[in-house]
Protein backbone atom coordinates (compact mmCIF):
# COMPACT_ATOMS: atom_id res chain seq x y z
CA UNK A 1 0.00 0.00 0.00
CA UNK A 2 2.91 1.98 1.18
CA UNK A 3 4.44 1.64 -2.52
CA UNK A 4 1.19 2.61 -4.31
CA UNK A 5 0.44 5.30 -2.94
CA UNK A 6 4.52 6.45 -3.02
CA UNK A 7 3.95 5.90 -6.80
CA UNK A 8 0.63 7.96 -7.17
CA UNK A 9 2.31 11.22 -5.31
CA UNK A 10 5.26 10.16 -7.59
CA UNK A 11 4.28 10.42 -10.77
CA UNK A 12 1.66 13.55 -10.11
CA UNK A 13 5.27 14.98 -9.21
CA UNK A 14 6.91 14.15 -11.93
CA UNK A 15 4.40 15.47 -14.35
CA UNK A 16 3.96 18.90 -12.44
CA UNK A 17 7.32 19.45 -12.94
CA UNK A 18 7.09 19.00 -16.55
CA UNK A 19 5.16 22.32 -16.87
CA UNK A 20 6.05 25.34 -18.23
CA UNK A 21 7.09 27.50 -15.80
CA UNK A 22 7.10 30.59 -18.20
CA UNK A 23 3.20 29.28 -19.12
CA UNK A 24 2.25 30.23 -15.73
CA UNK A 25 3.71 33.24 -15.39
CA UNK A 26 2.31 34.34 -19.12
CA UNK A 27 -0.58 33.57 -17.04
CA UNK A 28 -0.28 35.65 -14.22
CA UNK A 29 0.53 38.47 -16.02
CA UNK A 30 -2.75 38.42 -18.40
CA UNK A 31 -4.44 37.89 -15.16
CA UNK A 32 -2.85 41.23 -13.61
CA UNK A 33 -3.74 43.10 -16.63
CA UNK A 34 -6.95 42.04 -16.81
CA UNK A 35 -7.70 42.99 -12.96
CA UNK A 36 -5.93 46.31 -13.66
CA UNK A 37 -8.45 46.96 -16.73
CA UNK A 38 -11.38 46.23 -14.98
CA UNK A 39 -12.12 42.60 -17.17
CA UNK A 40 -13.86 39.91 -15.93
CA UNK A 41 -12.28 36.47 -15.85
CA UNK A 42 -14.79 33.85 -17.25
CA UNK A 43 -14.53 30.24 -16.79
CA UNK A 44 -15.07 26.79 -18.29
CA UNK A 45 -14.89 23.02 -17.86
CA UNK A 46 -16.59 20.11 -17.91
CA UNK A 47 -16.99 17.46 -15.04
CA UNK A 48 -14.12 17.34 -12.66
CA UNK A 49 -12.35 20.15 -14.31
CA UNK A 50 -15.90 22.75 -14.19
CA UNK A 51 -15.38 22.06 -10.46
CA UNK A 52 -12.05 22.88 -10.85
CA UNK A 53 -13.25 26.15 -13.01
CA UNK A 54 -15.71 27.22 -10.10
CA UNK A 55 -13.57 26.88 -7.09
CA UNK A 56 -11.13 28.68 -8.95
CA UNK A 57 -13.37 31.77 -10.09
CA UNK A 58 -14.25 31.37 -5.99
CA UNK A 59 -10.58 31.70 -4.58
CA UNK A 60 -9.90 34.67 -7.66
CA UNK A 61 -13.01 36.35 -6.17
CA UNK A 62 -12.64 35.51 -2.54
CA UNK A 63 -9.20 33.87 -1.59
CA UNK A 64 -6.96 36.37 -2.80
CA UNK A 65 -8.47 39.18 -0.81
CA UNK A 66 -7.92 37.03 2.96
CA UNK A 67 -9.40 34.90 4.42
CA UNK A 68 -13.03 37.50 5.60
CA UNK A 69 -12.22 39.64 2.24
CA UNK A 70 -10.50 42.29 4.60
CA UNK A 71 -8.02 43.58 2.20
CA UNK A 72 -9.74 46.89 1.26
CA UNK A 73 -8.75 46.98 -2.69
CA UNK A 74 -10.17 46.59 -5.89
CA UNK A 75 -11.23 42.98 -6.40
CA UNK A 76 -10.84 40.35 -9.26
CA UNK A 77 -14.35 39.73 -10.89
CA UNK A 78 -13.99 36.23 -11.96
CA UNK A 79 -17.42 34.54 -13.49
CA UNK A 80 -17.92 30.62 -13.69
CA UNK A 81 -20.03 29.86 -16.76
CA UNK A 82 -20.22 26.18 -15.17
CA UNK A 83 -22.59 27.34 -12.39
CA UNK A 84 -25.83 28.38 -13.72
CA UNK A 85 -28.25 25.64 -14.04
CA UNK A 86 -31.02 27.51 -15.99
CA UNK A 87 -28.28 28.59 -18.20
CA UNK A 88 -26.68 25.18 -19.16
CA UNK A 89 -30.16 23.39 -19.04
CA UNK A 90 -31.79 25.91 -21.77
CA UNK A 91 -28.65 25.81 -24.22
CA UNK A 92 -28.16 22.17 -24.13
CA UNK A 93 -31.53 21.15 -24.55
CA UNK A 94 -32.54 24.46 -27.11
CA UNK A 95 -29.28 24.30 -28.99
CA UNK A 96 -27.35 21.25 -28.39
CA UNK A 97 -24.53 20.44 -25.40
CA UNK A 98 -21.57 22.48 -27.74
CA UNK A 99 -23.28 25.62 -26.87
CA UNK A 100 -23.66 25.80 -23.26
CA UNK A 101 -20.34 28.03 -22.99
CA UNK A 102 -19.89 29.80 -26.07
CA UNK A 103 -23.16 30.99 -25.89
CA UNK A 104 -22.79 32.23 -22.46
CA UNK A 105 -19.86 34.13 -23.55
CA UNK A 106 -21.86 36.04 -26.20
CA UNK A 107 -24.36 37.84 -23.34
CA UNK A 108 -20.75 39.01 -21.78
CA UNK A 109 -17.22 38.62 -23.38
CA UNK A 110 -15.72 42.18 -23.94
CA UNK A 111 -12.12 42.56 -25.78
CA UNK A 112 -11.14 43.25 -21.90
CA UNK A 113 -12.00 40.35 -20.45
CA UNK A 114 -10.56 36.61 -20.22
CA UNK A 115 -11.23 33.21 -20.21
CA UNK A 116 -10.01 30.65 -18.93
CA UNK A 117 -10.38 27.10 -19.83
CA UNK A 118 -9.97 23.93 -17.77
CA UNK A 119 -10.10 20.58 -19.82
CA UNK A 120 -8.15 17.91 -19.58
CA UNK A 121 -8.80 16.73 -23.13
CA UNK A 122 -8.17 20.28 -24.68
CA UNK A 123 -11.02 18.71 -27.24
CA UNK A 124 -14.59 18.54 -25.69
CA UNK A 125 -16.43 20.30 -28.61
CA UNK A 126 -17.83 22.97 -26.11
CA UNK A 127 -15.01 23.86 -24.71
CA UNK A 128 -13.34 24.19 -28.00
CA UNK A 129 -16.71 25.85 -29.51
CA UNK A 130 -16.22 28.83 -26.67
CA UNK A 131 -12.51 28.99 -26.96
CA UNK A 132 -13.16 29.92 -30.48
CA UNK A 133 -16.43 32.49 -29.65
CA UNK A 134 -13.57 33.73 -27.39
CA UNK A 135 -10.94 34.63 -29.95
CA UNK A 136 -13.53 36.21 -32.83
CA UNK A 137 -14.06 38.82 -29.42
CA UNK A 138 -10.92 39.16 -28.79
CA UNK A 139 -10.50 38.00 -25.91
CA UNK A 140 -7.69 36.11 -24.37
CA UNK A 141 -7.28 32.65 -23.11
CA UNK A 142 -5.59 31.02 -20.43
CA UNK A 143 -6.00 27.30 -21.05
CA UNK A 144 -5.55 24.42 -18.20
CA UNK A 145 -4.96 21.10 -20.29
CA UNK A 146 -3.23 17.48 -20.11
CA UNK A 147 -2.69 14.51 -22.55
CA UNK A 148 -1.59 16.51 -25.60
CA UNK A 149 -3.40 19.88 -25.19
CA UNK A 150 -5.85 18.57 -28.11
CA UNK A 151 -7.34 21.98 -30.52
CA UNK A 152 -7.17 23.74 -27.34
CA UNK A 153 -3.81 24.61 -26.83
CA UNK A 154 -3.41 26.21 -30.44
CA UNK A 155 -5.89 28.37 -29.28
CA UNK A 156 -4.58 29.49 -26.48
CA UNK A 157 -2.37 32.90 -25.41
CA UNK A 158 -0.92 31.09 -22.29
CA UNK A 159 -0.89 27.46 -22.08
CA UNK A 160 -0.38 25.39 -18.70
CA UNK A 161 -0.20 22.04 -20.04
CA UNK A 162 0.17 19.08 -17.89
CA UNK A 163 1.64 15.96 -20.06
CA UNK A 164 -0.22 13.17 -18.33
CA UNK A 165 -2.63 11.17 -20.05
CA UNK A 166 -4.51 10.28 -16.78
CA UNK A 167 -7.28 12.41 -15.37
CA UNK A 168 -6.68 12.23 -11.89
CA UNK A 169 -3.04 13.37 -12.17
CA UNK A 170 -4.24 15.87 -15.11
CA UNK A 171 -6.76 17.37 -12.73
CA UNK A 172 -4.28 17.46 -9.49
CA UNK A 173 -2.10 19.31 -11.30
CA UNK A 174 -4.49 21.49 -12.39
CA UNK A 175 -5.59 22.60 -8.85
CA UNK A 176 -2.43 23.00 -7.61
CA UNK A 177 -1.63 25.49 -10.34
CA UNK A 178 -4.50 26.95 -9.49
CA UNK A 179 -3.43 27.72 -5.82
CA UNK A 180 -0.09 28.73 -7.12
CA UNK A 181 -1.65 31.32 -8.79
CA UNK A 182 -4.32 32.29 -6.23
CA UNK A 183 -0.98 32.55 -3.51
CA UNK A 184 0.84 34.74 -6.44
CA UNK A 185 -1.84 37.10 -6.27
CA UNK A 186 -2.63 36.97 -2.06
CA UNK A 187 0.99 37.93 -2.11
CA UNK A 188 0.85 41.04 -4.72
CA UNK A 189 -2.46 42.82 -4.18
CA UNK B 1 -18.34 54.88 -29.14
CA UNK B 2 -14.74 53.01 -28.35
CA UNK B 3 -12.30 54.20 -24.84
CA UNK B 4 -8.57 52.88 -25.23
CA UNK B 5 -6.21 52.87 -22.28
CA UNK B 6 -2.96 53.01 -22.78
CA UNK B 7 0.12 53.23 -20.23
CA UNK B 8 2.54 55.53 -20.22
CA UNK B 9 6.32 53.92 -19.41
CA UNK B 10 9.99 54.43 -17.81
CA UNK B 11 12.57 52.57 -19.28
CA UNK B 12 15.81 52.04 -17.30
CA UNK B 13 18.79 51.01 -19.44
CA UNK B 14 19.25 50.77 -23.19
CA UNK B 15 17.60 54.08 -24.09
CA UNK B 16 19.17 55.47 -27.45
CA UNK B 17 19.62 51.61 -28.46
CA UNK B 18 16.35 51.46 -30.46
CA UNK B 19 17.66 54.23 -33.33
CA UNK B 20 17.63 51.85 -36.74
CA UNK B 21 20.66 53.74 -37.75
CA UNK B 22 22.08 51.66 -34.41
CA UNK B 23 20.92 48.53 -34.30
CA UNK B 24 21.19 47.60 -37.78
CA UNK B 25 25.17 47.63 -37.05
CA UNK B 26 24.91 45.90 -33.53
CA UNK B 27 21.60 44.75 -31.31
CA UNK B 28 19.91 47.37 -29.21
CA UNK B 29 17.77 46.38 -26.13
CA UNK B 30 16.13 48.30 -23.60
CA UNK B 31 14.73 46.82 -20.22
CA UNK B 32 11.74 48.98 -19.42
CA UNK B 33 8.55 48.62 -17.62
CA UNK B 34 4.52 50.50 -18.31
CA UNK B 35 3.44 52.20 -15.41
CA UNK B 36 -0.02 52.86 -13.79
CA UNK B 37 -0.46 56.05 -15.80
CA UNK B 38 -2.39 56.02 -18.61
CA UNK B 39 -3.68 58.06 -22.11
CA UNK B 40 -7.16 57.51 -22.98
CA UNK B 41 -8.08 57.57 -26.31
CA UNK B 42 -12.27 58.33 -27.48
CA UNK B 43 -13.61 57.70 -30.34
CA UNK B 44 -17.29 58.25 -31.59
CA UNK B 45 -18.93 58.31 -35.05
CA UNK B 46 -20.38 61.80 -35.82
CA UNK B 47 -23.46 61.76 -37.89
CA UNK B 48 -22.19 65.50 -40.03
CA UNK B 49 -19.47 63.45 -41.46
CA UNK B 50 -17.06 65.90 -40.41
CA UNK B 51 -13.57 64.92 -38.42
CA UNK B 52 -13.49 66.32 -34.79
CA UNK B 53 -9.93 66.18 -33.16
CA UNK B 54 -9.67 67.42 -29.62
CA UNK B 55 -6.05 67.14 -27.99
CA UNK B 56 -4.13 70.68 -27.40
CA UNK B 57 -6.14 72.03 -30.03
CA UNK B 58 -9.52 70.88 -31.75
CA UNK B 59 -9.03 70.98 -35.42
CA UNK B 60 -12.57 70.71 -36.95
CA UNK B 61 -12.24 69.69 -40.85
CA UNK B 62 -14.26 67.77 -43.44
CA UNK B 63 -11.44 65.18 -44.50
CA UNK B 64 -8.86 63.69 -42.57
CA UNK B 65 -6.47 65.30 -45.51
CA UNK B 66 -6.59 68.37 -43.84
CA UNK B 67 -5.94 67.40 -40.23
CA UNK B 68 -2.86 69.25 -39.00
CA UNK B 69 -1.72 66.66 -36.56
CA UNK B 70 0.95 64.47 -38.12
CA UNK B 71 0.23 62.03 -36.11
CA UNK B 72 -3.64 61.81 -36.02
CA UNK B 73 -3.50 62.31 -40.10
CA UNK B 74 -0.82 59.15 -39.87
CA UNK B 75 -3.34 57.08 -37.99
CA UNK B 76 -6.68 57.79 -39.80
CA UNK B 77 -5.10 57.00 -43.13
CA UNK B 78 -3.39 53.69 -41.88
CA UNK B 79 -6.66 52.81 -40.60
CA UNK B 80 -8.48 53.90 -44.06
CA UNK B 81 -10.69 56.29 -42.18
CA UNK B 82 -11.59 59.27 -44.02
CA UNK B 83 -14.24 61.04 -41.89
CA UNK B 84 -16.93 60.91 -39.57
CA UNK B 85 -14.89 60.78 -36.34
CA UNK B 86 -14.77 62.23 -32.90
CA UNK B 87 -11.47 62.16 -31.71
CA UNK B 88 -10.92 63.07 -27.58
CA UNK B 89 -7.87 62.00 -25.49
CA UNK B 90 -7.37 62.38 -21.65
CA UNK B 91 -3.91 61.39 -19.81
CA UNK B 92 -3.09 61.09 -16.02
CA UNK B 93 0.04 63.10 -16.73
CA UNK B 94 -0.95 65.90 -18.96
CA UNK B 95 2.12 66.86 -21.45
CA UNK B 96 2.23 70.45 -23.00
CA UNK B 97 3.73 71.06 -25.97
CA UNK B 98 6.47 68.77 -25.56
CA UNK B 99 6.96 65.12 -23.92
CA UNK B 100 7.92 64.25 -19.94
CA UNK B 101 10.32 61.21 -21.00
CA UNK B 102 6.89 58.71 -19.87
CA UNK B 103 6.80 57.93 -23.83
CA UNK B 104 3.62 59.77 -24.32
CA UNK B 105 3.47 60.38 -28.20
CA UNK B 106 4.07 56.85 -28.66
CA UNK B 107 1.08 56.12 -26.23
CA UNK B 108 -0.60 58.22 -27.87
CA UNK B 109 -0.06 56.78 -31.40
CA UNK B 110 -0.35 53.31 -30.04
CA UNK B 111 -3.90 53.98 -28.37
CA UNK B 112 -5.35 55.84 -31.28
CA UNK B 113 -4.17 53.51 -33.90
CA UNK B 114 -5.71 50.89 -31.67
CA UNK B 115 -9.15 52.45 -30.96
CA UNK B 116 -8.98 53.73 -35.10
CA UNK B 117 -8.71 49.80 -36.17
CA UNK B 118 -11.36 48.74 -33.40
CA UNK B 119 -13.50 51.63 -35.05
CA UNK B 120 -13.03 50.53 -38.74
CA UNK B 121 -14.36 47.23 -37.59
CA UNK B 122 -10.64 45.47 -37.87
CA UNK B 123 -8.26 43.64 -35.10
CA UNK B 124 -4.69 44.74 -34.83
CA UNK B 125 -2.14 41.90 -33.25
CA UNK B 126 -0.30 43.93 -30.72
CA UNK B 127 3.42 43.09 -32.53
CA UNK B 128 1.52 44.84 -35.79
CA UNK B 129 0.15 47.97 -33.62
CA UNK B 130 3.36 48.89 -32.56
CA UNK B 131 5.04 48.58 -35.60
CA UNK B 132 2.60 50.47 -37.14
CA UNK B 133 2.73 53.15 -35.02
CA UNK B 134 6.61 52.95 -35.19
CA UNK B 135 5.78 53.76 -39.07
CA UNK B 136 3.21 56.10 -38.48
CA UNK B 137 5.57 58.34 -36.13
CA UNK B 138 9.56 57.66 -37.56
CA UNK B 139 8.39 57.41 -41.50
CA UNK B 140 5.01 59.11 -41.76
CA UNK B 141 5.54 62.08 -38.86
CA UNK B 142 9.26 62.11 -39.11
CA UNK B 143 9.60 61.89 -35.15
CA UNK B 144 13.30 61.62 -34.57
CA UNK B 145 12.67 58.99 -32.19
CA UNK B 146 13.70 54.94 -31.66
CA UNK B 147 11.01 52.09 -31.68
CA UNK B 148 11.36 51.10 -27.52
CA UNK B 149 8.31 53.04 -26.63
CA UNK B 150 5.80 51.84 -29.20
CA UNK B 151 6.71 48.53 -28.45
CA UNK B 152 6.94 48.79 -24.73
CA UNK B 153 3.43 50.33 -24.11
CA UNK B 154 1.49 47.76 -26.85
CA UNK B 155 2.84 45.04 -24.97
CA UNK B 156 2.71 46.81 -21.36
CA UNK B 157 4.93 44.92 -18.24
CA UNK B 158 8.22 44.48 -17.62
CA UNK B 159 10.11 43.69 -20.26
CA UNK B 160 13.86 43.77 -22.39
CA UNK B 161 13.01 44.31 -25.75
CA UNK B 162 15.65 43.89 -28.51
CA UNK B 163 16.00 45.69 -32.09
CA UNK B 164 18.22 42.78 -33.79
CA UNK B 165 20.31 44.03 -36.54
CA UNK B 166 17.93 42.46 -39.03
CA UNK B 167 15.03 44.49 -38.09
CA UNK B 168 13.33 41.54 -35.91
CA UNK B 169 12.18 42.82 -32.62
CA UNK B 170 11.44 40.69 -30.12
CA UNK B 171 9.75 41.98 -26.49
CA UNK B 172 10.72 39.20 -23.56
CA UNK B 173 8.65 39.95 -19.93
CA UNK B 174 10.73 39.65 -17.09
CA UNK B 175 9.09 38.16 -14.71
CA UNK B 176 9.37 38.63 -10.74
CA UNK B 177 7.87 36.78 -7.58
CA UNK B 178 4.95 39.25 -5.96
CA UNK B 179 8.05 40.19 -3.50
CA UNK B 180 10.43 41.00 -5.75
CA UNK B 181 8.84 43.27 -7.81
CA UNK B 182 7.36 45.13 -4.56
CA UNK B 183 11.37 45.50 -3.03
CA UNK B 184 12.07 46.95 -6.72
CA UNK B 185 9.30 49.50 -6.73
CA UNK B 186 10.54 50.56 -3.50
CA UNK B 187 13.80 51.49 -4.55
CA UNK B 188 12.48 54.24 -7.14
CA UNK B 189 11.25 57.50 -6.50
CA UNK B 190 10.23 59.64 -9.53
CA UNK B 191 10.51 63.48 -9.16
CA UNK B 192 9.59 65.80 -11.73
CA UNK B 193 11.56 68.46 -12.60
CA UNK B 194 9.47 71.14 -13.53
CA UNK B 195 10.65 71.86 -17.09
CA UNK B 196 9.21 70.59 -20.37
CA UNK B 197 11.45 70.22 -22.96
CA UNK B 198 11.75 69.81 -26.83
CA UNK B 199 12.60 66.27 -27.48
CA UNK B 200 12.44 66.75 -31.05
CA UNK B 201 15.97 69.04 -30.64
CA UNK B 202 17.68 66.96 -28.21
CA UNK B 203 16.48 63.58 -30.32
CA UNK B 204 17.26 64.91 -33.44
CA UNK B 205 21.36 65.83 -32.16
CA UNK B 206 21.30 62.17 -30.89
CA UNK B 207 20.50 60.75 -34.04
CA UNK B 208 23.34 62.73 -35.68
CA UNK B 209 25.61 61.91 -32.93
CA UNK B 210 25.09 57.85 -33.49
CA UNK B 211 28.30 56.91 -35.02
CA UNK B 212 30.44 59.45 -32.68
CA UNK B 213 28.73 57.71 -29.82
CA UNK B 214 28.74 54.59 -31.48
CA UNK B 215 31.00 52.43 -28.63
CA UNK B 216 29.00 54.19 -25.98
CA UNK B 217 25.86 53.18 -27.51
CA UNK B 218 26.82 49.33 -27.64
CA UNK B 219 27.96 49.76 -23.84
CA UNK B 220 24.84 51.03 -23.17
CA UNK B 221 23.17 47.77 -25.29
CA UNK B 222 25.33 45.59 -23.27
CA UNK B 223 24.33 47.06 -20.01
CA UNK B 224 20.62 45.87 -20.33
CA UNK B 225 21.18 41.56 -19.55
CA UNK B 226 23.35 42.70 -16.93
CA UNK B 227 20.95 45.10 -15.58
CA UNK B 228 17.97 42.32 -16.05
CA UNK B 229 20.62 38.99 -13.93
CA UNK B 230 20.81 41.53 -10.95
CA UNK B 231 17.50 42.65 -11.04
CA UNK B 232 16.39 38.71 -10.72
CA UNK B 233 19.59 38.95 -8.15
CA UNK B 234 17.37 41.66 -6.18
CA UNK B 235 20.74 43.05 -6.05
CA UNK B 236 19.53 46.82 -6.13
CA UNK B 237 22.59 48.20 -5.48
CA UNK B 238 24.45 46.87 -8.55
CA UNK B 239 20.98 47.84 -10.65
CA UNK B 240 21.93 51.32 -9.16
CA UNK B 241 25.40 51.84 -10.12
CA UNK B 242 24.44 50.35 -13.28
CA UNK B 243 21.30 53.09 -13.61
CA UNK B 244 24.47 56.14 -12.96
CA UNK B 245 27.00 54.62 -15.39
CA UNK B 246 23.97 54.70 -18.16
CA UNK B 247 23.48 58.07 -16.95
CA UNK B 248 26.91 59.12 -17.40
CA UNK B 249 26.99 58.07 -20.86
CA UNK B 250 23.52 59.00 -21.81
CA UNK B 251 24.38 62.86 -20.56
CA UNK B 252 27.02 62.35 -23.34
CA UNK B 253 25.18 61.50 -25.88
CA UNK B 254 23.90 65.03 -27.33
CA UNK B 255 24.03 68.33 -25.99
CA UNK B 256 20.96 69.63 -24.00
CA UNK B 257 20.25 66.21 -22.18
CA UNK B 258 20.91 67.55 -19.10
CA UNK B 259 21.16 70.77 -17.34
CA UNK B 260 22.41 72.47 -14.34
CA UNK B 261 18.97 71.86 -12.63
CA UNK B 262 18.97 68.71 -13.76
CA UNK B 263 22.33 68.11 -12.47
CA UNK B 264 22.07 69.93 -9.15
CA UNK B 265 18.73 67.77 -8.16
CA UNK B 266 20.94 64.20 -9.18
CA UNK B 267 24.07 65.56 -7.29
CA UNK B 268 21.42 66.16 -4.41
CA UNK B 269 20.46 62.53 -4.48
CA UNK B 270 23.54 61.06 -4.83
CA UNK B 271 24.71 63.10 -1.89
CA UNK B 272 21.42 62.12 0.41
CA UNK B 273 22.36 58.32 -0.40
CA UNK B 274 21.24 57.25 -3.94
CA UNK B 275 22.76 54.87 -5.72
CA UNK B 276 21.85 56.62 -9.66
CA UNK B 277 19.22 57.45 -11.55
CA UNK B 278 18.73 59.30 -15.06
CA UNK B 279 16.12 61.66 -16.53
CA UNK B 280 13.75 59.45 -18.56
CA UNK B 281 13.53 59.84 -21.94
CA UNK B 282 15.25 62.20 -24.13
CA UNK B 283 16.15 64.77 -21.35
CA UNK B 284 16.29 68.21 -21.15
CA UNK B 285 13.27 68.27 -18.59
CA UNK B 286 10.60 65.51 -17.69
CA UNK B 287 10.74 63.57 -14.92
CA UNK B 288 13.65 62.07 -13.46
CA UNK B 289 14.39 58.87 -11.87
CA UNK B 290 16.08 57.90 -8.80
CA UNK B 291 17.12 54.74 -7.53
CA UNK B 292 17.81 54.85 -3.68
CA UNK B 293 17.74 52.62 -0.71
CA UNK B 294 14.48 52.96 1.32
CA UNK B 295 16.39 54.02 4.18
CA UNK B 296 17.70 57.12 2.62
CA UNK B 297 14.66 57.75 0.67
CA UNK B 298 13.28 60.36 3.32
CA UNK B 299 16.45 62.72 3.00
CA UNK B 300 16.56 62.61 -0.87
CA UNK B 301 13.24 63.44 -0.76
CA UNK B 302 13.74 66.41 1.60
CA UNK B 303 16.42 68.06 -0.42
CA UNK B 304 14.43 68.02 -3.50
CA UNK B 305 11.24 68.18 -1.84
CA UNK B 306 10.29 71.78 -3.91
CA UNK B 307 10.04 69.14 -7.10
CA UNK B 308 6.86 67.42 -7.40
CA UNK B 309 7.18 63.45 -6.17
CA UNK B 310 5.09 61.23 -8.57
CA UNK B 311 3.90 58.23 -6.80
CA UNK B 312 3.66 55.30 -9.36
CA UNK B 313 3.05 51.50 -9.70
CA UNK B 314 4.21 49.35 -12.19
CA UNK B 315 1.53 48.01 -14.56
CA UNK B 316 0.91 44.78 -16.75
CA UNK B 317 -1.55 46.73 -19.19
CA UNK B 318 -0.02 47.33 -22.65
CA UNK B 319 -2.69 49.33 -25.25
CA UNK B 320 -6.65 47.84 -24.48
CA UNK B 321 -9.75 49.02 -25.50
CA UNK B 322 -11.62 49.05 -22.82
CA UNK B 323 -15.23 50.42 -23.81
CA UNK B 324 -16.78 49.62 -27.16
CA UNK B 325 -20.94 50.03 -27.54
Amino acid sequence: MEDYIKSFFQELNERINKVSWKEIAKATKILQSTYENDGRVFLIGNGGSASIASHFANDLNKTVFGYKGEKKVKRFQAISLVDNTSALTSWANDVGFEAIFSEQLKNFAQEKDILIVVSSSGNSPNIIKAAEIAQSLHVPIISLVGFDGGKLLPLSDAKIHVPSSKYGIVESAHEVICHLITTYFEELL
Amino acid sequence: MIITKTPLRMSFVGGGTDFEDFYRQYPGRVLSTTINKYFYIGLNPRFDGLIKASYSQIETVGHRNEIQHPLIKAALEDAGIEKGIDIVSLADIPAQKTGLGLGASSTFTVGLLNGLYSFAGKHIPVDVLAEKACQIEINKAKSPIGKQDQYAVAFGGLNTITFNCDGKIDVEPIYLTPKLSEEFQKHLLLFFTGKERSAGTILSKQKENINKKFESLKQMSDMVPIFKTCLEKGDFQKMGELLHQNWLMKKELASGITNLRIDEMYNLALKFGAWGGKILGAGGGGFLLIMAPPENQGRIKEALKEYQLMPFRFSETGSKIIFKD
